[in-house]
């Protein structure tokens, strides 16, 4: 089975996949990022809040680690591990509440704090692709392939 | 983040400042994201090096480098780690300025230096005043500082480049900061390994920022690492005449240790044969010592004209002197049209008279030498090392390795590797004879010029760090190198 895949010709394009991702969501989900700088991996997660309808102003978490909201009376997470140099730096922030099975968790750089998270169900591989990005859709679990089936 | 083939690429400063654009124009990465992931980058750095550091001051100059560190003093403080931000002068440009205001509204407060503040007791210093665009020494009220910060004996972390390091050259015009450990952005910058600045960067560890491997396709390095190599296992068919032979020429009156150690080098360093052309005087010292060398007297260019159609290489120079003796050899030499290592005293008299070559050469000049060959002064080849070791290649037709912490090696065409190994240890008499044995021994084996000067070079500088992990710096002597670059020559790296 080859997994789900599309070029994202624009910055616009990548909000558009994210968009009909919010579309299809159902329940709980984690999906981890993966992409280089640039690559659209704040972008997404951004449009898939913004499209779930967190009306406040979506932060970036590159200072605080964590930014959470509630999104259509889900809780909803968006981490930014980057400037992690440890994955035991996470244990103080108290990220027991990212296992509830009905939150959505969006994580970029995940690899960063490998051990302190949960498991994804969908892992979304964004790369440079000429001058606009591609996408690629791992499923790890039934719950993301799911949502990967809904969105092919 | 795997280890990539451009992270032993070396660029000029201008090289790096041209990623950068490409990234903020043709990736569409904000300038400001930069600065936000480089201070993201320094504070992982920080805690890799100081886990238990809770309490750094930041040190935040007008330009980029201060607004990194404005950023990495707010990502500090939440972290939980208590950041006392100083600021030298009022930030210029939009990113330090926004930076300074983040790191305001975060709730921290800069407070601006002068003498008449007392540095707070902190477990880490952060080097932020000043990046890769400092070409000149630190002015009186910043060397102050930097002063004052290394008397607290706490360690410093530079943020790009230790400031007063020219990032570019290498060179350390005044005073600059020392470090223990430099996370420098993007691309290694050429001056950062090389000349002086071995000396202030610490540890350097590279964070590219997790930008994507498009951004240095294309892009033009200055210059390379060299990386750990030696040669290919011998066929087990081989004989002595497979391995060539090394012909060493020198050792005037008074002078039988250089051309002893230099040949001594070159049987270590796998020539199939060695032989030594020099006084008499020094015969029955060289065969009792080291009977696998076969010492001849010679007096005069005569006498060296029989010994050179079994060579394959020369080594010219250790103790050769500048007198008639050693003229009319180096003469005699270098019409013989065979490869040759050049050193020392054969360097010398090149400066003196200014010659072509026929075939490969491999020069080994110090600084001193560098700057007679070119003459100039000393001063002039420090500088900037990477412009007169390819002004010399160029100039001379040769490889060049200009020694010195950070050796280069240059070929006529341009291209510079540059050695990361080596210690202090290795500054004492005899080493630069050992050098030109080897490089002797590579090229009797069948490398090329270029080859030979490199892994000559990577070898004897792996070879002293080797022999000072053992016993130490301070004491080291050239023969000490000897067992280790052979342990190296076959791979072994223990």
């Amino acid at each position: 089975m080859t997994e789900p895949h599309w070029n994202l010709p624009d910055e616009a394009a990548t909000a558009a996949l994210a968009t009909r991702m919010a579309g299809v969501l159902d329940g709980g989900l984690v999906v981890y990022l993966h992409g280089d700088l640039g690559a659209g991996k704040t972008s997404f997660a951004r449009a898939l809040l913004g499209a779930l309808g967190v009306g406040e102003r979506i932060k970036s978490p590159t200072y605080s680690l964590v930014e959470s909201y509630l999104a259509n009376g889900r809780s909803a997470w968006h981490l930014d591990l980057y400037r992690i140099a440890d994955p035991g730096e996470l244990e103080w922030l108290g990220l027991d509440a990212l296992s509830d099975p009905s939150a959505l968790v969006l994580v970029e750089w995940p690899e960063r704090g490998a051990g302190a998270l949960p498991a994804p169900d969908l892992v979304l591989h964004l790369g440079y692709a000429g001058s606009g990005r591609h996408a690629r859709m791992e499923t790890r679990t039934s719950r993301g392939e799911a949502v990967a089936s809904r969105l092919a | 983040m795997t280890a990539h083939d451009h992270r032993h690429s070396l660029y000029t400063v201008d090289q790096v400042r041209a990623l950068d654009r490409r990234a903020i124009d043709e990736l569409g990465i904000p300038a400001y994201e930069l600065m936000q992931r480089a201070a993201a980058a320094a504070l992982v750095c920080l805690r890799q090096h100081w886990p238990q550091a809770r309490r750094i001051a930041v040190y935040c100059g007008p330009g980029n480098n201060g607004g990194d560190g404005f950023l990495l003093g707010a990502l500090a403080r939440e972290a939980g780690i208590h950041a006392e931000v100083f600021a030298l002068g009022e930030s210029r440009g939009d990113d330090a300025i926004r930076a300074r205001r983040e790191f305001e509204h975060g709730g921290g407060t800069v407070v601006a230096w002068n003498e008449a503040v007392a540095l707070p007791p902190v477990d880490v210093h952060v080097d932020a005043l000043y990046g890769t665009g400092l070409q000149r020494a630190l002015a009186p009220e910043v060397t102050a500082l930097v002063g004052r910060v290394h008397a607290t004996g706490a360690p410093v972390l530079a943020l790009d480049v230790p400031s007063g390091v020219n990032a570019n050259t290498g060179d350390v015009p005044g005073e600059a900061v020392q470090a223990q450990v430099t996370v420098t952005f993007i691309a290694p910058k050429r001056g950062l390994y090389t000349g002086l600045a071995p000396g202030y960067v610490g540890t350097v560890q590279l964070e590219s920022l997790g930008l994507p491997e498009t951004l240095w396709q294309g892009a033009r390095a200055d210059a390379e690492l060299m990386r750990p190599q030696t040669l290919p296992p011998r066929p087990r068919q081989s004989h002595k005449g497979n391995n060539g032979h090394v012909l060493a020429i020198g050792g005037d009156h008074g002078t039988a240790g250089a051309i002893r150690l230099c040949s001594e080098a070159a049987l270590r360093g796998g020539a199939g044969l060695v032989s030594v052309a020099t006084r008499a005087e020094h015969l029955i010292a060289l065969n009792s010592a080291r009977p696998e060398l076969m010492a001849h007297e010679v007096n005069g260019p005569q006498a060296l004209e029989a010994l050179l159609p079994r060579a394959t290489v020369l080594a010219v120079g250790p103790g050769l002197g500048q007198g008639a003796w050693g003229h009319a050899l180096w003469l005699t030499a270098l019409d013989a049209q065979l490869p040759l290592v050049l050193d020392a005293d054969g360097l010398n008299l090149l400066a003196r008279e200014p010659r072509g070559f026929s075939g490969p050469v491999v020069m080994t000049p110090h600084p001193g030498e560098a700057a007679r060959l070119l003459g100039c002064d000393t001063r002039t080849i420090a500088i900037d090392r990477y412009a007169a070791v390819r002004e010399l290649a160029k100039r001379y037709g040769a490889v060049v390795v200009l020694k010195g912490a950070g050796s280069l090696v240059a070929d006529p065409q341009g291209r510079v590797a540059v050695c990361p190994w080596g210690n202090p240890g290795m500054a004492t008499g005899g080493m630069g004879d050992l050098l030109t044995g080897i490089v002797a021994a590579l090229m009797a084996q069948g490398c090329d010029a270029w080859q030979a000067a490199t892994l000559g070079v990577s070898l004897h500088a792996r070879a002293g760090d080797l022999a000072a992990k053992h016993g130490g710096e301070r004491g080291l002597i050239a023969t000490d190198l000897l067992e280790p670059l052979r342990l190296l020559l076959n791979g072994r790296d223990a």
